[in-house]
């Protein structure tokens, strides 16, 4: 992964933020992935193959989601379901708008969605995962990216 | 019987003495053509002169360019939004010049352009997604001296293309790791472990501080943070001279100092950082694994005590000469009270570093130029002193010049003001604080001296090195002209610590 | 003849499709199904014989390409607006060349959502 990969993934996440909420988030400084688990209430991930190979996934709390939902469905509740669905729906969109970038070769999965904070991400091994904090409306998120 | 076509006049039946039996080998040669044309891996067509194919063709042509029907299509059709347009325009040029009868073949056939060209191909979706490489090659078909047609063939050499551009790509590994090898093998390999052990830690350093950034006004500490332990880096990996190191590190160096003139900074402005950080803990782990191997190495050779203690000074001599020679200037060294026999070895590399540590930087920012000395009065030999003891527990080492001290009295001036501390005055620092002060780093003096900065780093370093090892600097002015390192290192402590160290040999 | 349009919703997220529904509330429009994946999309299809489909790409079991070209096999006049992460020029054609009258990449407004629609109704 080089500067331009990390940038395509943190442009995609502001423009996602911004778009849906009119507000942009602020993404924080990023960094390398330890062994330390970045899992907060909710995650929903990516698998990315094709010409570039790995996994991206978005993990945030179930606040965020709870205020990101009552924006998309104009102050209906948001249940759970639709919490979780949401997460998956995040994590989509951000890698697909990434496509835009690297070309129909870049092929992403249909999401899984992990409740909980349990266990870590398992990503790929050998391969580098960066880390970028976002922040929006004071909720925090992280976005993992882990591409060859 | 004679096929009749405008492209095919080089296919009729040929007048043979018995007209009767060429009009039976005729329909024979047809399925014989055919069987050929059927089977062949390979795809094999012909060329007219305007480039287009006639309708023998082999079956497995529409398989490899993945096109069917292609009796009387163009050639260059074919080829376009396939490859590049340089190399249709190129092709076009060619096949011009294997048409031309007065032009010799095997002289045209060097310039073809169509040899292992990537050919792209549309997917189910009617996206170019998928791509082959593919070779061309073209034989005239004579008749009576005329050129009549191209006999192409056409061949799928992905395979071939691949594997060449996975051994380029080991090869290049294998050079880049040869040079890492070459590089480290004239390092010791105890300095180097300890090189390792100290760039893990200036690296886990600076993931801590990026993971733990939160607030944005805290950028230029960080910054800073993150400059010093690169510099330190970079200075371990001079004092080892460990070339590749030093010069990534100074890349990466460079990409934080872009930072640092930044006023408004996003976390989006440390992409680079991150990056460079991940591209160096990669460089780190093959460095390890490439001296793991070679580590086998290093214990069956190992050298006699004595010998070893001869290199010791050696080395220490070597560089006082070479970096006199480099600065014009002149040292006598006086090394008779220094007892290398009373080094434990274990604490032999320790020692070596310190001391080059020392040397290095009292050469370069503390003895002056000949021609200085000699204004000045002072003898144009400058004077270094080393000794080593052993008291109360501590083994000690001793590094006296005579070199100026007014620089180390400007640094100090330059730090009090620096710091607006008008109560303090010079005068009254102690030993304790003249070395907290000469010992701590300021990213600002980059701005304004680099040697004072690079001073305060390698003095950092030593700071560093001494810290883990549980060692006392003490710096001590005796005279106008006279400065005094006096290190301790206590014993038993290292004891403990080399016993562990050599449980992990 | 139908007052509103029959509208069938396609896409993995049920969060969209609700999003879309409530959107598309003002529009003379008639949800008649929503479905999660390809497949069931193509059931509801045949069932409900919509008018106006919104059809999201990356779904399970068959995604949206295969499924808009079968929907333009089965009825020509259907309108078909694709919704879609993927924002790559390339899909995007191949939606068109396959027939779709609309095409949006997520995220989306609610504003961009009504605008296109109504212009693929000819509202506007």
């Amino acid at each position: 992964m080089n500067e331009t990969d990390l940038h395509f993934f943190i442009d995609s996440t502001i423009n996602y933020f911004e778009e849906i909420t009119g507000e942009q988030p602020v993404t924080g400084i990023p960094y390398l992935k330890g062994k330390e688990p970045v899992v907060l209430d909710y995650s929903g991930i990516i698998g990315i193959s094709g010409k570039r190979k790995g996994c991206v996934y978005i993990t945030t709390t179930q606040e965020m989601l709870k205020n990101l939902a009552q924006i998309i469905l104009d102050n209906d509740e948001a249940t759970v379901e639709t919490i979780k669905d949401l997460t998956g729906e995040i994590a989509n969109t951000i890698s697909g708008n990434v496509r835009e970038a690297y070309g129909s070769s870049f092929m992403i999965s249909v999401p899984v969605v992990v409740e909980g904070k349990a266990k870590d991400i398992r990503l790929p091994e050998q391969v580098q995962a960066f880390v970028i904090p976002i922040t929006w409306k004071d909720f925090q998120s992280f976005l993992v990216v882990c591409l060859e | 019987m004679s096929i009749n076509d405008k492209n095919d006049h080089a296919f009729s039946a040929t007048n043979d003495q018995s007209g009767n039996s060429s009009e039976l080998q005729m329909p024979l040669l047809q399925l014989v053509t055919e069987n050929i044309l059927n089977n062949a891996e390979e795809g094999i067509f012909f060329l007219n002169k305007f480039l287009e194919l006639n309708r023998y063709y082999s079956k497995s042509i529409e398989r490899i360019l993945g096109i069917t029907d292609l009796e009387e299509k163009n050639f260059i059709d074919i080829l376009e939004n396939r490859i590049p347009s340089q190399i249709i325009e190129n092709t076009k040029e060619f096949l011009k010049l294997m048409f031309q009868d007065d032009l010799d073949e095997e002289v045209i056939k060097e310039l073809n352009p169509l040899i292992e060209t990537e050919f792209f191909y549309e997917d189910e979706w009617g996206i170019w997604t998928t791509s082959k490489y593919l070779s061309f090659n073209f034989r005239r078909v004579k008749k009576s001296d005329s050129i009549k047609f191209l006999l192409t063939t056409v061949q799928d050499v992905s395979e071939k293309v691949f594997l060449n551009q996975k051994l380029k790509m080991t090869e290049d590994r294998t050079q880049k790791q040869m040079e890492w090898l070459v590089n480290i093998l004239h390092v010791e390999p105890e300095m180097l472990k300890e090189f390792f052990v100290g760039v893990e830690h200036e690296l886990i350093r600076i993931e801590e501080v990026l993971k733990n950034s939160k607030d944005s006004k805290n950028h230029r500490e960080l910054i800073e943070i993150i400059y010093r332990s690169l510099f330190i880096i970079k200075g371990n990996a001079s004092l080892l001279d460990l070339r590749f190191f030093t010069e990534k590190t100074n890349l990466f160096i460079e990409k934080v100092l872009s930072l640092k003139n930044h006023d408004d900074l996003s976390g989006a402005d440390f992409v680079p950082i991150v990056v460079s950080l991940g591209d160096m803990r990669d460089t780190l782990v093959e460095v390890r694994t490439i001296f793991k191997r070679i580590s086998h190495f290093h214990i069956h050779f190992r050298i006699k005590r004595n010998y070893e203690c001869e290199l010791l000074v050696n080395s220490l001599k070597s560089l006082i000469k070479n970096l006199s020679k480099q600065l014009d200037k002149e040292v006598d060294f006086d090394y008779k009270d220094f007892d290398v026999l009373t080094i434990p070895y274990n604490y032999r590399q320790m020692v070596k570093d310190i001391l080059f540590l020392l040397l290095r930087n009292t050469i370069l920012y503390g003895i002056e130029e000949i021609a200085l000395r000699k204004s000045i009065n002072k003898n144009p030999h400058a004077m270094i002193k080393i000794s080593s003891f052993v008291d109360n527990g501590f083994l000690g080492l001793k590094l006296k010049h005579d070199g100026r001290i007014d620089r180390i009295e400007r640094m100090i001036h330059k730090m009090i003001s620096k710091k607006n501390n008008d109560k303090v005055l010079e005068s009254s620092f102690e030993g304790v604080q003249v070395t907290q002060l000469l010992c701590t780093p300021d990213i600002e003096f980059s701005k304004d001296n680099e040697a004072l900065e690079n001073y305060s780093m390698d003095m950092e370093l030593l700071k560093r090195k001494l810290k883990e090892k549980g060692g006392r600097l003490k710096i001590t002015f005796t005279s106008e002209d006279h400065c005094e390192f006096t290190i301790l290192l206590p014993l038993s402590r290292m004891k403990s610590v080399t016993s562990s160290n050599s449980q992990n040999d | 003849m139908h007052e509103k349009l029959r509208l069938l919703i396609v896409d993995d997220s049920f969060t969209i499709c609700q999003a879309i529904e409530k959107n598309l509330s003002d529009f003379p429009l008639e949800v008649v199904g929503t479905a999660g994946d390809g497949k069931s999309a193509l059931e509801l299809f045949r069932n409900t014989n919509p008018d106006v489909v919104t059809l999201d790409i990356t779904m399970p079991e068959m995604d949206g390409i295969l499924v808009l070209e079968e929907m333009m096999k089965i009825n020509q006049d259907v309108k078909i607006m694709v919704i879609t992460a993927l924002k790559d020029k390339a899909t995007g054609l191949r939606a068109i060349q396959l027939g779709a009258k609309s095409y949006m990449v997520k995220p989306f407004t609610a504003e961009k959502l009504k605008a296109a629609v109504a212009r693929m109704l000819g509202l506007n």
